[in-house]
């Protein structure tokens, strides 16, 4: 560590230079914000939620489809995780069993003792 | 204050300790009373931790030995056979870290359980899982750890079923069954060391496996590191965790997560200082590939569930594996120590720190719109965001810190994380990279469902100031220690990081 700079293995991390970059674009974003029109109704079309120029569903789009593509296309991998988590105690048990197992394997023909 | 200083870690676990089994009796006098006795206790516990941490970080180890006439007596015959707490910067940290949160968790109990019959009783398993953490931290031999590690078991088993449901019997009696099982292993590890060394000292058993160590050391740590491991819910040992997120109370869930890292923190002690003058590479890989399948499976399983704590369960199982992926790089570069060994070993334990404090923000958050909404279930909330503004603000502060955006505590660990496990494999650094990812992911999911979207047209009861405490302060702490991670990590973490690396000074404190 030297002074504000959080040294990493292959760099350095300044957290108030960040806050004093992220300041500096906020206030460049508020101009262009306040150049803008000033014709904003409320209650109008114009706060409609934009839905690829169509009207937006009556109702919210459910967030558990926010990634339907991605969860759809792991769907395989979750399953089989899935699998696992049977909920049954004695499994929980025997991956236990399992953990000592592979740790003394490691440890004694890896030969770290 | 020289007395508090001097008899610290033992006044630190007694404090908590007697509470518990006052509260129950002082209950009788009012709820006030036995509020006030749950969060005096555990606000002095806090100030005790605190002065010894200021003292261990200035002046080193801290050895008490109880019974002896003096503390710092540890071997009367020449032969450490007392019970010994020793504390040093890396115990100091991890205590300091579990009595804020228990403190805070308390305060957020208040209201937050219905006033029935009994409570005394809760409080009293609350306070005796805070000592028996207390205890994890600042033991110094093998027993004393067993006896703690069932403390904390016990306890946390009790208050899983708190509510009496059917579910909450269920996550109970299935925590129980694996921590007994994990205990006895325990115990029996320890057993085996005794029978090998005689003693049971940590201190002393480091200086005898410096000299010489056998295949019974092997059996005896992989029986400790697994029972350690469950106790962190670690990969394969994970499942207990979202059983336990998905039924326990709010407040019970924040302190079991901290026992979990308390945990974590015992097993690295161990590989670090009892077992870390031998050889420690293959160990250090074993904790890496954990640590790394933990993210995997953590984030996976986060991602399709539905309810939410069970959700954080996961996610939590996820935290855990960046802490091991960081102090299992550091424990693979310890022999020899080089550059980037060590900032993986001082990010994870980083880590350590803005885990416990991210995870119960994020958890305290999510329960107190349990609490407003007076439902388990939160599907069909949302829009919270226009009604309760400070919750989604402190909800947004743990999303951002847990997945690791800056300016947050935790963008800062991670990086130190990432960037020292490139050097190790660069595979590391994409699984861990990309589990932040999915993490982000999975919180903005929720985020969008708790707090955006059509504003919830339920009745809400008001967010009271004993949860809104709490959870202020931590989200405080999560920017201050975002801000000034470069000097967080200067003062706390680097002395933490040294104190293991350094076994010699932690035996020097006995022998």
């Amino acid at each position: 560590m030297t002074g504000p700079l959080l040294i990493t293995a292959s760099g350095y991390w300044n957290p108030l230079v960040w806050l004093a970059a992220f300041a500096i674009i906020l206030v460049i974003v508020l101009i262009i914000r306040s150049s803008g029109t000033k014709r904003f109704k409320k209650g109008t079309d114009q706060t409609l939620q934009f839905f690829s120029g169509n009207r937006p569903p009556a109702d919210n789009v459910d967030p558990d489809n926010l990634y339907w593509g991605f969860s759809r296309k792991l769907e395989r991998y979750t399953a089989w995780l899935r699998s696992w988590h049977t909920g049954i105690v004695n499994d929980y048990a025997f991956a236990f069993a399992v953990l000592i197992i592979i740790i003394f394997a490691a440890l004694a023909f890896g030969g770290v003792l | 204050m020289t007395f508090l200083v001097e008899h610290g870690p033992a006044i630190a676990i007694a404090i908590p300790f007697l509470a518990a089994f006052t509260v129950p009796l002082v209950a009788k006098l009012g709820g006030r009373v036995r509020d006030g006795c749950v969060v005096l206790s555990l606000a002095l516990t806090e100030f005790v931790v605190l002065m010894l941490a200021g003292d261990v970080l200035a002046n080193g180890v801290r050895t008490y030995a109880l019974g002896a006439s003096v503390p710092s007596l540890t071997a009367p015959a020449g032969f450490p056979v007392r019970i010994i707490l020793e504390v040093d910067a890396m115990s100091a940290l991890i205590s300091l870290v579990a009595m804020t949160i228990a403190f805070l968790a308390s305060l957020f109990s208040l209201k937050l359980i219905p006033a029935k019959e009994g409570l005394g009783k809760f409080f009293a398993l609350f306070l005796l899982l805070s000592a028996g953490m207390m205890g994890m931290c600042y033991t110094g031999d093998f027993f004393t750890l067993f006896v703690f590690f069932e403390i904390v078991s016990i306890s946390s088993a009790g208050m899983i079923s708190f509510f009496r449901s059917g579910e909450s019997f269920e996550a109970a009696f299935k925590y129980m069954v694996i921590s007994v099982t994990a205990g006895l292993f325990l115990l029996f590890g320890v057993g085996i060391l005794y029978g090998n060394y005689g003693m049971l000292n940590m201190a002393a058993i480091a200086g005898e496996v410096a000299a010489g160590h056998s295949l019974l050391d092997v059996a005896a740590i992989s029986l400790i590191a697994s029972a350690l491991l469950f106790k962190s819910g670690s990969f394969p040992v994970h499942m207990w965790k979202p059983d336990v997120f998905q039924e326990a109370p709010a407040n019970v869930v924040v302190m079991i997560l901290t026992s979990s890292l308390v945990g974590l923190y015992v097993l690295f002690r161990i590989l670090f200082t009892v077992f870390g003058t031998v050889s420690t590479a293959v160990a250090g890989w074993l904790i890496v590939a954990l640590g790394a399948v933990s993210i995997i499976v953590g984030v996976l399983m986060a991602m399709p569930q539905r309810n939410l704590r069970r959700m954080i369960g996961f996610v939590a199982i996820a935290e855990i594996g960046y802490v091991m992926l960081g102090v299992g790089t550091g424990l693979v570069s310890m022999q020899p120590v080089n550059a980037f060994g060590v900032n993986a070993l001082s990010g994870g334990l980083f880590h350590i720190v803005n885990d416990a404090l991210n995870m119960s923000l994020i958890f305290l958050a999510a329960c107190a719109v349990a609490y407003i909404t007076e439902r388990r279930d939160l599907s069909g909330v949302g829009g919270l965001a226009h009604r309760s503004a400070p919750l989604a603000v402190f909800f947004l502060i743990g999303l951002l810190a847990i997945s690791g955006i800056p300016p947050m505590n935790g963008f800062a660990s991670k990086l130190m994380i990432f960037e020292s496990v490139f050097f190790l494999n660069p595979l590391l650094s994409v699984i861990g990279i990309t589990g932040s990812i999915l993490m982000l992911a999975v919180f903005v999911k929720v985020f969008v469902a708790l707090f955006l979207g059509t504003p919830y047209e339920g009745k809400l009861r008001k967010t009271p100031k004993t949860m809104l405490i709490p959870m202020f302060v931590l989200s405080v702490l999560i920017i201050l220690l975002g801000l000034f991670a470069p000097f967080a990590v200067d003062t706390l973490i680097t002395p933490a990081a040294q104190a293991l690396l350094d076994p010699q000074a932690y035996i020097g404190g006995v022998i």
